[in-house]
């Protein structure tokens, strides 16, 4: 039943001239878990309500299975939406909630209640289907909303931050309820969310969006590993990418990043910032001239001695992991050090990178240099 | 111990809600301080009582027990206007019906302030450049995004200079990447200002990040109080554990067979004399818990007896977290992103002794 | 589809503008001209050559509008001194039923009063008898109190009559503001009263403008009671008209239809005017932002 799903060259623009997507193409697998990351107003949104047919669009194509669906209505693409708000119904017991979607669709009654079952068992909801929903637990509530939101299994799931309105410590453990039904559904989705740790939890592959354009499409670790541009760096990871303003040079022993100072100091030239690059980079079609390097915090050590002298403006404990704000003659950068290396607020300390983990890209256009 | 009085002290705070048989009571005993110029935190679920703390601060809600002091005087009498406290709401922005400086100059026109039209607006300024609004200072309110909302909604408290600042849950409504960097700049403008602070969350890595101190609450109770390391690594009960930390603390039954604490299978995973066992050295039974990043699993076959099978894996950038089903349960652990596993590995599962906590089987509020 | 929705829609907005059509050419007539057994539809700025009995041209006047400020044969005043009674009735009424129902209102939708939900059902109860059935009643209490023909004796019952439709939309209007408006502005450092003037009048425009428009329809057209409650002293519109019947001359059709469409303005030009807060307030809150 699961279906694979196509979006050709896909744009939308409203009465009014806004262009809310503007042309995007990708395709998802089968049973693939796609995820469409970006921040308010990217258009991912109005992307999945054109798939969906809550929108029309105003050029391109969307198919599913093959069937160019763009000018359908909803009922005719075998779609199945989860929005953010899924309240039960307070007069329905928990089996008839779960139920209802399909008796919409005119289930028979033993097809019904063999689903009802299944599910009940996958989520561990025996006991409770007879019950109200108000004599279930916040987190109960959530599992039967998600439950009867998924129990139809059409060609293809459509998910608008469903776990938008969550608490933050019951998000993360609906992300898991979430990806394990769906890998065992085997539906595919399309999921819409503005949080990145989301994103990276559920997706097979991430599709982040900025300003109506498409500008990276892949597996979360290589989103998060090799971002194709600035606002992907920035955007995945919490906190984003670490940038320094400079240029590129070359020199004898190979390319080199000289860092430039920050516009608001006084421009130390001892203070100037050299780092070699990694041997990877040799072979990439480099220019000298302006350049960013980007650094994810968790390379930025604290050392002994190195290259770059910080001031700590700010010290965040995590728990797991520390974030220390420092101040550079460079400017700002984050490093996620251990939670016991903890420093005091003012302390100047030394900094260093490793170059494999560096990333260069234009500061024109915010294309990856590689 | 310094010589001036807390910022705010409350004693035995008590308030219910409804009437008789049916009151639900949402705070009990509320007993907490804030040293002046100090930020605290309050820990709590949805429903834990958070609001309704900061409400009876303010002198939106009259307690039914308890006494609270302002500055070491009583404030139980003093209506909200009269106690010099300003409060950020959650959900609450802005009034749609004015501008974003008269929005500013709002709590600064109140009929006790009298202050001059230019110091009202020199102060709207200032408060202007500290939080970058300048730019949007004469639009209508309403014409904001959520991330600017909740700027000018902070500024409106900033403004008036009050002794004490009480912020329900500013940045829950807001995006994730946006969150990230105003919780920055609120601590940045808090260390700035020096005023104390009460802030109100659900949310752990704000609570971590942001407190001198954190008070967990729960049902209306404080359940622990200290600095974030203290509640991180030593927190007093399962149901503290459980609240910080993030994927969730791993919690394992435990029962005593000979020297050892097994799990209830019998696996055995800690010597009864273990540094961290000596809490609950008496008891038959024991709850363990490990936080992800403790635990160490190895794919290849270690001397561990705990073993499991990989259920998920999930990423999170610099690190991935692991679901692996061992001893009947779910257990996560955060590994770094270099080490890779799939679904379906058998693994080694060790728990280093030294990063362990144990509680006796009967912890309340487990 | 489409044209088919047209002319349902088409068909629909004649028959229910033909009445309003008819009254607005009625007021053009001469009274023959109006009470002829054929239909005549068609003005004309002269006077038609022949005098076929069956003809469907008018001559068009403008004398009804001009009697209007005559006396009437069996009236005591004219159409205008009629007319400023509904307007002072209409417009006190509806002042006075908009300020009580919105003070109320915020008082059961912010306060806890003991007993706030038996008190917010009788307020409806006194919609539950149909108005005429207490008329001897008012009227009984009105002559003892001196009442009788007065603009406060009506002013005072159609508020009264209003109140309860007041206080029940306005409640449903407040209780969407936010009580943190105002908690803020406590916060802050005003009063309550200041609050409410301050923070909550101007979120509650949009409900005073629905109240407002359904309380003066009501006032500006209720009959029964200024008939029965009046000799002359303060006979609003409907009650006049229908005082006009059975007089010696017969009814002055093309005054009336003059009238009408004159007592007819005021009402839609307020609608108009407030449209834009009907338009929003006629959801109810059901669109949550």
């Amino acid at each position: 039943m699961s279906a694979h799903l196509e979006l050709e060259r896909l744009e939308k623009t409203y009465p009014d001239g806004t262009r809310a997507v503007k042309g995007i193409d990708f395709a998802a697998a089968a049973g693939e878990f796609i995820v469409l990351l970006g921040p308010s107003g990217c258009g991912k949104t109005t992307t999945l309500r054109m798939t969906a047919g809550l929108e029309l669009p105003t050029g391109g194509a969307i198919r599913l299975a093959g069937v160019d669906v763009s000018q359908q209505r909803p009922s005719r693409r075998d779609v199945g939406f989860v929005f953010q708000f899924y309240a039960l119904y307070p007069h329905l017991t928990v089996a008839q909630n779960l139920a209802f979607p399909l008796e919409c669709v005119g289930t028979p009654r033993a097809a019904r209640d063999a689903a009802v079952a299944d599910l009940a068992h996958r989520l561990e909801l025996g006991p409770l289907l007879s019950r109200k929903p108000r004599e279930l637990s916040g987190g109960d509530q959530q599992r039967v909303a998600l439950g009867r939101a998924m129990i139809r299994r059409p060609q293809i799931w459509l998910m608008d931050e469903p776990l938008g309105t969550l608490d933050a410590d019951r998000r993360l453990a609906m992300c898991e309820f979430l990806r394990v039904q769906q890998l065992e559904a085997k539906v595919t989705t399309l999921y819409v969310t503005h949080d990145q740790e989301e994103a990276m939890r559920l997706a097979d592959r991430i599709v982040v969006m900025h300003d109506g354009k498409i500008e990276q499409v892949g597996a979360p670790m290589a989103v998060y590993d090799e971002p194709a541009s600035l606002f992907v760096a920035h955007f995945v990871g919490s906190p984003g990418m670490n940038f320094l303003e400079g240029s590129l040079a070359r020199g004898s022993d190979g390319w080199r990043f000289v860092a430039r100072a920050a516009a608001d100091r006084a421009a130390a030239p001892a203070a100037a910032l050299e780092l070699p690059l990694p041997p990877a980079l040799a072979r990439a079609p480099l220019r000298e001239g302006p350049a960013t390097l980007g650094i994810r915090p968790e390379f930025v050590r604290l050392a002994a001695a190195g290259p770059l002298r910080a001031t700590v403006v700010l010290d965040e404990y995590l728990g797991a992991s520390r974030c220390l704000h420092l101040d550079t003659p460079c400017g700002p950068l984050v490093a996620r050090v251990a939670p016991e290396a903890g420093a005091a607020i003012g302390a100047t300390v030394a900094l260093d990178f490793s170059p494999a983990h560096v990333r260069l890209f234009d500061p024109e256009s915010g294309a990856r240099l590689r | 111990m310094s010589a001036s009085p807390p910022a705010l002290r409350l004693d035995s705070i008590t308030k219910r809600f409804g009437r008789g048989e049916r009151a639900v009571p949402a705070l009990t005993d509320v007993t907490l301080e804030v040293a002046p110029g100090e930020r605290l935190v309050v820990l709590g679920a949805t429903g834990a009582g958070k609001t309704t703390l900061l409400r009876v601060i303010a002198g939106l809600e009259t307690p039914d027990r308890g006494r609270i002091e302002l500055d070491g005087r009583d404030a139980a009498a003093l209506a909200p206007a009269e106690r010099d406290v300003a409060l950020v709401f959650q959900n609450f922005s802005l009034y749609p019906h004015l501008t974003v400086r008269e929005n500013l100059a709002f709590p600064l026109r109140a009929p006790g302030r009298a202050l001059a039209a230019a110091e009202i607006a020199r102060r709207v300024d200032e408060a202007g450049e500290l939080l970058r609004i300048t730019r949007l200072l004469d639009r209508p309110a309403k014409n904001l995004s959520g991330g600017e909302m909740q700027r000018v909604a902070i500024g409106r408290a900033i403004v008036r200079r009050p002794r004490l600042f009480l912020l329900d849950e500013p940045l829950t409504n807001l995006d994730a990447k946006l969150r990230e960097s105003l919780r920055l700049e609120l601590v940045k403008l808090f260390r700035a200002l020096s005023v104390p602070v009460v802030y109100v969350t659900h949310d752990q890595a704000e609570a971590l990040s942001m407190a001198d101190r954190i008070v967990v609450l729960s049902e209306g109770r404080v359940l622990q109080s200290g600095t974030p390391r203290e509640i991180y690594l030593a927190p007093a009960s399962p149901a503290v554990a459980r609240q910080l930390g993030q994927p969730a603390i791993n919690l394992i039954e435990l029962e005593r067979r000979g020297a050892t604490w097994c799990a209830r299978d019998g696996t055995p995973l800690l010597p009864i004399d273990a540094a961290a066992a000596r809490g609950v050295a008496d008891a038959s039974a024991a709850l363990l818990g490990v936080r992800p990043e403790a635990g160490r699993i190895a794919a290849e076959a270690r001397a561990s007896p705990l073993r499991g099978r990989v259920e998920l894996v999930e990423e999170c950038g610099p690190h991935r977290v692991v679901a692996v089903h061992a001893l009947g349960q779910t257990l996560r652990f955060a590994v770094g992103n270099d080490r890779s596993f799939s679904p379906g590995d058998a693994v080694a599962i060790e728990l280093p002794p030294e990063r362990l906590l144990l509680w006796p089987a009967d912890s309340s509020a487990r | 589809m489409r044209w088919v929705a047209r002319l349902l829609i088409g068909g629909y907005l004649l028959v229910a503008t033909l009445p309003l059509f008819w009254m607005a050419l009625t007021s053009f007539k001469a009274k023959q001209d109006a009470i002829s057994l054929h239909p005549r539809f068609v003005p004309t700025l002269s006077a038609p050559a022949e005098a076929d009995p069956e003809r469907v041209t008018f001559e068009a006047t403008t004398e009804a509008y001009a009697k209007l400020r005559a006396v009437q044969t069996g009236a005591s005043a004219s159409y205008f001194e009629h007319l400023g009674n509904s307007v002072v009735i209409g417009l006190l009424s509806t002042l006075l039923s908009v300020a009580l129902g919105t003070l109320a209102a915020y008082g059961f939708s912010r306060f806890e009063i003991a007993g706030s939900k038996d008190w917010l059902f009788f307020i409806l109860s006194t919609r539950f008898l149909p108005a005429l059935a207490v008329v001897v009643p008012v009227l009984i209490m009105y002559r003892e109190l001196g009442l009788l023909g007065t603009h406060l004796g009506l002013v005072l019952l159609y508020t009264a009559f209003n109140l309860s439709l007041a206080v029940w939309l306005m409640k449903g209007f407040i209780d969407e503001i936010p009580r943190a408006f105002e908690e803020a502005a406590l916060v802050d450092g005003y009063s309550r009263l200041q609050a409410f003037f301050r923070v909550i009048l101007p979120q509650a425009r949009t409900g005073m403008a629905v109240t407002a428009v359904f309380c003066l329809i009501s006032a500006w057209n209720e009959y029964g009671f200024a008939m029965t409650l009046n000799s002359s002293g303060a006979l609003t519109v409907p009650a006049y008209f229908a005082g006009l019947q059975g007089n010696l001359e017969g009814m002055p059709w093309p005054q009336v239809a003059a009238g009408a469409l004159l007592f007819v303005a005021p009402i839609v030009l307020f609608t108009v005017l407030v449209r834009r807060h009907l338009l929003r307030g006629m959801t109810f809150g059901t669109i949550k932002q």
